[in-house]
């Protein structure tokens, strides 16, 4: 998809978490940690016997947690109580932490695609990848534009950004796991962002599974070998 | 300070597979969460694979980011690093996070925190002592929180938390040494996992990923065969719990021997290689090229003695 701004991920860049990632999309960038399934620290007792919660922390550029933060934090957790297999570690604990490196624009949709990649890197189960982009429809000419920065955001007469899961089944629809929209918009103009984001998810996918494929075979051909000894 | 830099390294060529793989080559499949494996309805589902219903005819979907493994009819997903999953019998290096009632809570590295019962260590004064209220009130002096030790995998509770038991005179408190964590998946399982290595250190690979590197103490411990029976628990419990390093210090050179062993299983579990006594064996012998000990924590010099290590394994 041309329309993206250029990506680029690293997994497991923290030595302490369980699995880690950085997420760029153009220069938007969020550095995520993930660490679980654990059983909870002492004196936490909102464990769920059926299933692990999610523990999601978004942590901004400088001071504490915001509204705004608290919000993604939410829209995060809903997307991802979706995806992973929460019912396979019953009475624990996922935690994790997105820390905003830089906000050019996107910064949802960045923090999901970030969080997707930390989570394969720990190992957790999950029914699908999750990718999500940001579209806006322009005010003056009312085109939808995909991936824009802060600066072009600006311009928008609304933003919707897609969470979208790689698992669609048999259905021809995709499956969105969270839409999330400002502004004034019509129907129609809806649909066209929905159209846009499942074009640019499928991009982002593809891109997520290259950089998940390097990485593990590389780890794979150098223990591989070994285990014919 | 000093401060050096490297350069990166080029990553090796990368074939993706998607789609419905043909099961039966040896290549290696890789897939992510969600992608399908199969739509072959005779495989059974292992780990790491989870049946897509909702799609017709149902086909087997990964939910892990790792390789394909087949053993026969069964099929599951390996990832490159996971959580450890205890099994009965695990020799695990772990750390007390908790003393509670009759139980101490031990940090092994899987999903939740390990019980080690009061009931199933050994106590100062032989093995058929009775467990007396004194010692559920002295507990701290056997383990207290941060203390290091080495225990089995005796059973898993209903809810699947791990139980650990001490009651050998292989397992005990660790002194006079370092900790070092690895990906679990890189230890095998062996034989043994309490190692003496001609340098004269001891390296204990727990199978959680956990391994603890120490001098190799003679006097009393776990390291005297000679002595048997009774007696031997009479002397070895008093040390057992004992939270001094061995009465001589430690000199320089055995501290910097086991800095070089650590960083050594460091090297290979950076280079993603498994670890057993003989590569480390290896491994220590490259690394004597470079006489700085800090030296080995550079990218470089990792990539040269795992080669090296993994050179002279293949040809032995």
């Amino acid at each position: 998809m041309d329309n993206l701004r250029p990506l680029s991920t690293t997994q497991g860049v923290l030595y302490g978490a369980d699995g880690s990632a950085r997420f760029h999309m153009g220069s938007t960038s969020v550095l995520v940690s993930v660490n679980g399934p654990q059983s909870q620290g002492l004196g936490m007792r909102d464990e769920q016997e059926d299933r692990a919660i999610l523990d999601i922390s978004h942590i901004p550029i400088s001071g504490t947690a915001g509204v705004a933060d608290k919000h993604m934090e939410e829209c995060i957790r809903t997307t991802f109580e979706s995806a992973i297999l929460l019912g396979y570690h019953p009475r624990t604990m996922i935690q994790v932490i997105a820390q905003t490196i830089k906000d050019d624009g996107g910064l949802l949709a960045a923090s999901i695609n970030a969080t997707t990649m930390a989570l394969m890197d720990a190992g957790i189960p999950m029914t699908a990848i999750v990718a999500a982009v940001t579209c806006m429809v322009e005010k003056e000419t009312g085109a939808i534009l995909v991936d824009q920065t802060a600066e072009s955001l600006e311009r928008a007469k609304s933003i919707h950004t897609f969470a979208i899961s790689s698992a669609r089944g048999n259905s021809p629809d995709p499956n969105v796991l969270l839409l999330h929209s400002l502004g004034l918009f019509t129907e129609s103009e809806l649909s066209h962002c929905q159209e846009a984001a499942v074009g640019a998810t499928d991009a982002i996918f593809a891109f997520m599974r290259k950089a998940v494929s390097k990485k593990i075979e590389k780890g794979h051909q150098q223990d591989g070998d070994m285990q014919e000894d | 300070m000093q401060v050096s830099f490297s350069a990166p390294r080029a990553a090796p060529p990368v074939t993706v597979h998607h789609g419905d793989m043909d099961m039966d080559t040896d290549q290696t499949h890789i897939v992510t969460p969600g992608e399908s494996i199969t739509s072959d309805m005779q495989y059974m589902r292992g780990h790491g694979t989870r049946l897509d219903e909702s799609s017709d005819p149902p086909i087997l979907t990964s939910t892990l980011a790792g390789h394909v493994s087949r053993v026969n009819k069964l099929v599951s997903v390996k990832p490159l690093k996971a959580r450890y999953t205890g099994d009965i019998g695990d020799i695990v290096v772990g750390r007390i996070v908790d003393v509670g009632q009759k139980r101490w809570k031990v940090d092994i590295g899987s999903k939740g925190d390990a019980v080690l019962q009061l009931s199933s260590i050994n106590l100062p004064g032989g093995v058929q002592r009775r467990k007396l209220e004194s010692d559920e009130k002295q507990m701290r002096t056997f383990f207290a929180e941060g203390d290091v030790l080495v225990a089995e995998v005796q059973s898993f509770f209903a809810d699947g938390v791990c139980n650990l038991h001490t009651r050998s005179l292989n397992f005990c408190k660790l002194r006079n040494g370092s900790f070092v964590v690895v990906p679990p998946r890189l230890i095998q399982r062996t034989r043994s996992h309490f190692h003496s290595l001609p340098c004269g250190v001891d390296v204990i690979l727990g199978l959680n990923g956990y391994v603890w590197v120490s001098k190799t103490v003679r006097k009393g411990g776990r390291h005297n065969e000679t002595k048997v029976g009774l007696d031997e628990d009479a002397v070895d419990a008093e040390m057992v719990y004992s939270n001094k390093n061995e009465a001589s210090a430690i000199n320089k050179d055995e501290r910097l021997a086991v800095a070089r062993v650590c960083n050594c299983i460091a090297a290979l579990a950076h280079e993603f290689k498994y670890i057993n006594d003989t590569i480390i064996v290896y491994a220590y012998e490259a690394s004597l090229a470079y006489p700085d000990v800090q030296d080995l924590l550079k990218l470089n010099v990792m990539e040269h003695i795992t080669r090296e290590a993994y050179e002279q394994m293949k040809n032995a």
